[in-house]
């Protein structure tokens, strides 16, 4: 079996992670928490070096982040593995889910507001309605 | 890696230019007009039809060249077909929406709002100012929002902020030294009080409201200077996080939007002018497309407005450096127990940050100034070039000479030199020097005869040249902002608007309506006259 969480960093998605990993546990599933930097679309006004200076930024966190999340679960997990991707959330959550043959995937209900927003809550929606397998949404 | 790909889509467009074009030119051609042609003079467009098949023609042969080119070979990853080869298909088909605005959709908004002006009691297409560049905007915007960018026009639109800068760069050439000195001086002043005054004003907002610093000091980079790129400049010696500039992002986006949309209505219900508005939008706009979509939406048909905002806006960009090294400073002494922050060089500061588009400003205006754009006997004074050559053309009627000649003897004017301004004016029928010129206009001030006033202002009229040069650049010129400018509605997107939020949205809002509303009062209070 194979469990995909999606993670935002946003205390939902944490819950989420606690969920995934547990069920994970139970039935001796391989884990893969994903991590995607939003294209936030307004990047024309700030040039090249600015856009790499915000996307950098943005990757640096979610890869410090992700290693941590995978440190810490591989201690009650054989198989963990974690992803940074770069796009618009859900169709990234979705492809991923496909490509990976994913039997559950795991989403926090929303994030808190503003950016947070953005990561996850209209993400799950979307999510739900085009994935290929059952989706958890924890709240 | 959409370029690489063979893609049919550049050879597309450029096809439907080209066909449009000439069909176009066909049909004014044919003594029977065709229906394209019906259709303009429906639009009462039926004097943009040159421009259109000229920039149609050459555009349509441009883009479908490089589209057998990209059809026959892929654009691969070198420089050349990443900047030139792949943006082709998305380009074109910006210029067929700038077409769209410009041709069509402004032309029956003007249609529209005469038509129902008995109705609602007054010109809405006047009003909102339902021209082609807020109408490209919006195509833009809505574009966006309902279809999305196809991914063969991704490439094409992010060539928007290439073209506005080119724009930029070529209105270097239409200031005078005069104008530049003085638009100048207005600018360092109001600038200089307001960029403080917002930066201050967002900090003490924050520390209020207890945000967190690097979240502060972004929002408050963002808010002063010009935006969304000052807020990601701003973000390393304030170690911002990702989510801080997003934040930012998404609020500096949102108010200059709400503001791009509301200046010119405001401006035109108050019935300001043009170097009151670009003096407002300069000040109170914050992200530099924006403020040059708020002067063309003023006034799209000259450039007066825009010239103003511009200058403001360049002033407001020469400031980064320096909020950036405030912030430093500010965000160091709040940390003086963790490590030293980012170590902060203001040469290298200003070096860095220093935009280059607006270097090629300034060579546009010094070459400008040199005058190798214009015939050598034409002199730019103040907003206008002149042509003092003798020329039957440029002579006064009799029956005004008359006229003048008996203002002359009434002994109304007192001021020997207007007197023989005057005089010479009599003598010569035209205006042969920049100061005559300057004292003909000067001499409406001693009478009161409506008539009088306008012989003299005819005096000085008749004189003013058009620089073919100029008047060409000009028109290049509007392209690049039109096209620019609905590269800029597309980047409007629900998406990232929708990021601002909490706090930070709070203190945005209030920090863009105080600086909007001030900027309003400081404007119409202090700023009088013209150019």
């Amino acid at each position: 079996m194979k469990i995909l969480v999606a993670h935002d960093g946003s205390e939902y998605s944490n819950k989420a992670l606690k969920k995934g990993a547990d069920i994970a546990k139970r039935e001796n599933a391989s884990l893969l928490v994903v991590n995607v930097v939003p294209d936030l679309g307004f990047t024309d006004e700030l040039g090249d070096d600015y856009t790499k200076t915000l996307y950098s930024t943005l990757t640096d966190e979610s890869e410090k982040l992700m290693k941590g999340i995978k440190d810490d679960l591989s201690k009650s997990l054989q198989d963990v593995r974690t992803e940074v991707r770069f796009g618009s959330p859900a169709e990234i959550i979705v492809d991923i889910a496909n490509s990976e043959k994913v039997d559950l995937l795991v989403v926090g209900s929303h994030g808190k507001h503003g950016a947070k927003k953005f990561y996850l809550g209209s993400v799950s929606s979307k999510v739900i309605s085009h994935a290929p397998c059952d989706v958890l949404v924890v709240k | 890696m959409n370029g690489e790909k063979r893609s049919p889509a550049a050879l597309i467009v450029g096809i439907i230019l080209l066909v449009y074009a000439l069909l176009l030119k066909r049909h004014e051609a044919a003594a029977i007009p065709g229906a394209l042609m019906e259709l303009m003079n429906y639009l009462k467009a039926g004097k943009t039809v040159d421009t259109q098949v000229g920039v149609g023609i050459w555009a349509g042969t441009i883009i479908s060249l490089f589209g057998i080119w990209n059809l026959v070979q892929p654009a691969m990853k070198s420089k050349f077909d990443m900047v030139v080869r792949a943006p082709m298909a998305g380009a074109g088909m910006m210029i067929i929406l700038a077409y769209l605005c410009r041709f069509y959709f402004e032309p029956l908004f003007k249609l529209w709002g005469k038509a129902a002006e008995p109705a609602l009691g007054f010109n809405f297409a006047t009003i909102f100012g339902l021209n082609y560049i807020l109408l490209g905007v919006l195509l833009g915007l809505i574009w966006v929002n309902t279809i999305g960018v196809p991914k063969w026009m991704q490439s094409g639109v992010k060539t928007a902020r290439l073209a506005m800068k080119m724009g930029v760069i070529s209105l270097g050439a239409m200031y005078s030294i005069t104008e530049l000195r003085y638009l100048g001086a207005m600018s360092f002043t109001m600038i200089t009080i307001f960029v403080m005054g917002t930066a201050i004003l967002v900090l003490w907002l924050s520390q209020m409201m207890k945000i967190a610093r690097p979240l502060a000091g972004v929002l408050s980079a963002g808010m002063a200077v010009c935006g969304v790129s000052a807020a990601v400049a701003a973000a390393p010696v304030v170690k911002a996080r990702g989510i801080d500039m997003a934040y930012s992002i998404g609020m500096l986006l949102l108010v200059g939007v709400v503001g791009l949309f509301t200046f010119p209505p405001i401006a035109r219900i108050v019935g300001m002018n043009e170097l009151q508005f670009g003096a407002w939008a300069g000040t109170g706009i914050l992200n530099s497309a924006q403020v040059a979509a708020a002067a063309l939406i003023f006034d799209p048909n000259t450039i007066e407005t825009l010239k103003v905002a511009e200058i403001f806006n360049i002033t407001r960009i020469l400031f980064l450096p320096f909020i950036v090294i405030i912030l430093a400073i500010w965000f160091a002494k709040g940390e003086e127990e963790a490590e030293a922050g980012t170590k902060v060089n203001l040469g290298r500061i200003i070096v860095d940050k220093f935009p280059i588009f607006v270097l090629g400003f300034l060579i546009m205006f010094a070459l400008s100034s040199t005058g190798v754009f214009t015939p050598k006997d034409h002199v730019l004074h103040g907003k206008h070039f002149y042509s003092f050559k003798i020329d039957e053309k440029k002579e006064l009627r009799t029956r005004d000479l008359k006229k003048v000649q008996a203002f002359i003897e009434s002994g109304a004017v007192t001021d020997p030199k207007i007197k023989a301004a005057l005089e010479k004016l009599v003598a010569d029928r035209q205006i042969t020097s920049v100061e005559q010129t300057d004292l003909v206009l000067k001499a409406q001030d001693f009478t009161k005869d409506k008539d009088l006033k306008k012989v003299f202002k005819d005096a000085d009229k008749k004189v003013q040249a058009k620089p073919k040069t100029l008047e060409v650049m000009r028109e290049y010129m509007m392209w690049f902002f039109a096209f620019g400018l609905i590269g800029l509605g597309m980047q409007i997107t629900w998406q990232t608007i929708r990021q601002a939020g909490g706090k930070a949205a709070t203190i945005g809002v209030i920090a863009g309506i105080t600086k909007a509303v001030l900027s309003f009062f400081v404007v119409w209070l202090f700023i009088k006259g013209t150019i």
